[in-house]
């Protein structure tokens, strides 16, 4: 199997479904691209990550580094030197994966109903978007678990735009 | 050639992942130099159609900006209260996925986009892209949806917010103008801008968003920093996006010189099939133990 360097990286593997998540000491390593995918390698054992099997990819922290990169039943954590290297790759893997993401309609909904306008009219108009289509998103968010039973948003919902760009005011 | 799956092979893979790396060090750099004052996010903000918004200082600065970053020429498509479309003919992130098919691609896009608007112009929300030439569309789309509060604050200034006092305390909107020492033009101009934002109904009377607002939004001001517009020192933005980019062409020019290793069948673990045969993490680890421990 062929692979090439693609950034030195520190890595850990996490079974996420177990109860308690078990957390491996990091590796110090490299992260490699290859015929199939992705290879983290600890100097012994080469990981592989198939990318056909990735659902997810999250940027964790800016500084230092870190992305999370999401598999069934696995958590990978890997930091890097360079946080454009390992956003890149993030970017770049990103259209390979299919995920279910609700579609930006319902998190509009969602943002509105969270500060409190839940009436079905006035939505109609703030998301210019006809009344029939807005109770069937508010069927939907209620289905998904995003509005529960009293009508109040859920922790589900809320972190709905727990990954939205929220930092306001930048350096400069 | 040899093929990465869908990827194309490890000389596009690599000259692709160079690109975006440039980008990010580029989107980076501008999105520090480029800090917006609030009096011209609230001047695009108060534009009542998508030409005016077009036109604004601010959007051709952003136009500007992201062209010498490198994402591609953008045109305002749609300017609602909450709602911004964006479209980029010929957009060179797309051409970086020559492999995708009937997929979108240009999350960095997406990304980069509502970066600038949440850090620059501190409104933050969500930007994802509606069309993707790689999807088959004419060209590539982002709808950009903000946090309605986040609007508000930025959108409407004391004098805005003197005029729903005034009304929520039964001041007539023939008065206004007098009572708040402002021409007829400015006091019909504010009305109307209240009117779009769903502040005041039809009739000029507090609507229940503009009550939510009144409770919620007017116990928040944002503290707003008067400084001069990013686009008065273009040359030091270009600068410090030129300056940011020159590691990544670095890395690009390393990178393919980075030799082709061979890996060893026997000491791969391949963790997305490990995983699914695995009930637990502990049963993945000994698993791996047993196989090294077979091997020495």
């Amino acid at each position: 199997m062929k692979a090439r360097k693609y950034e030195n990286v520190e890595f850990v593997i996490n079974h996420s479904t177990d109860e308690m998540k078990l957390s491996l000491v990091w590796k110090k390593g490299g992260l490699y691209l290859s015929l199939s995918g992705l290879f983290l390698t600890d100097g012994n054992t080469w990981y592989e990550l198939p990318v056909k099997e990735l659902e997810n990819i999250t940027v964790v922290s800016d500084t230092p580094p870190k992305i999370r990169l999401k598999i069934p039943q696995l958590d990978i954590m890997i930091s890097g030197e360079r946080a454009e290297k390992l956003l890149a790759l993030r970017h770049f893997l990103l259209p390979y994966i299919s995920g279910d993401e609700p579609d930006s309609e319902l998190k509009a909904l969602l943002r509105f109903w969270g500060i409190g306008i839940k009436d079905a009219p006035i939505l109609s108009k703030l998301l210019k978007i006809d009344e029939e289509t807005i109770e069937k998103l508010i069927t939907e968010s209620k289905d998904r678990g995003y509005i529960d039973g009293n009508g109040e948003i859920t922790p589900a919902g809320n972190r709905m735009f727990s990954d939205e760009v929220n930092m306001v005011g930048g350096e400069g | 050639m040899e093929k990465i799956n869908e990827f194309g092979s490890f000389a596009e893979t690599i000259s692709a992942l160079g690109t975006l790396t440039k980008l990010e060090s580029a989107v980076d750099a501008a999105v520090k130099n480029s800090k917006v004052p609030a009096r011209e996010t609230r001047k695009f903000l108060k534009c009542m159609t998508v030409e005016e918004a077009g036109n604004t200082a601010l959007f051709q600065f952003i136009r500007e900006l992201f062209v010498r970053v490198g994402l591609g020429q953008m045109k305002l498509t749609r300017n609602d209260i909450f709602r911004y479309d964006i479209a980029i003919n010929e957009n060179p992130v797309a051409k970086l996925y020559p492999n995708v098919t009937n997929k979108k691609t240009c999350y960095i896009t997406a990304e980069s986009i509502m970066e600038f608007f949440a850090k620059d112009l501190g409104l933050p929300g969500n930007c994802e892209e509606t069309a993707c030439v790689n999807a088959g569309d004419d060209r590539c789309e982002f709808s950009i949806s903000l946090q309605p509060l986040a609007v508000y604050q930025l959108a409407l200034d004391a004098s805005d917010k003197e005029i729903i006092m005034a009304i929520m305390d039964g001041s007539t909107v023939q008065s206004i103008a007098t009572k708040l020492d402002m021409s007829d033009e400015e006091a019909q101009y504010r009305l109307s801008v209240l009117k779009r934002y769903h502040i005041l109904d039809e009739n000029f009377a507090i609507t229940e968003i503009g009550d939510t607002y009144h409770k919620y939004g007017e116990g928040m001001p944002i503290q707003e920093d008067d400084f001069p517009p990013p686009w008065k020192d273009m040359a030091e933005i270009s600068g410090a996006i030129s300056a940011s980019t020159s590691f990544a062409e670095a890395f690009t020019e390393t990178a393919k010189e980075e030799p082709l290793w061979d890996v060893n069948e026997d000491d791969i673990v391949n963790l997305a099939d490990e995983a699914k045969k695995s009930t637990s993490f502990a049963e993945l680890l000994s698993k791996q133990i047993k196989n090294k421990e077979k091997d020495d």
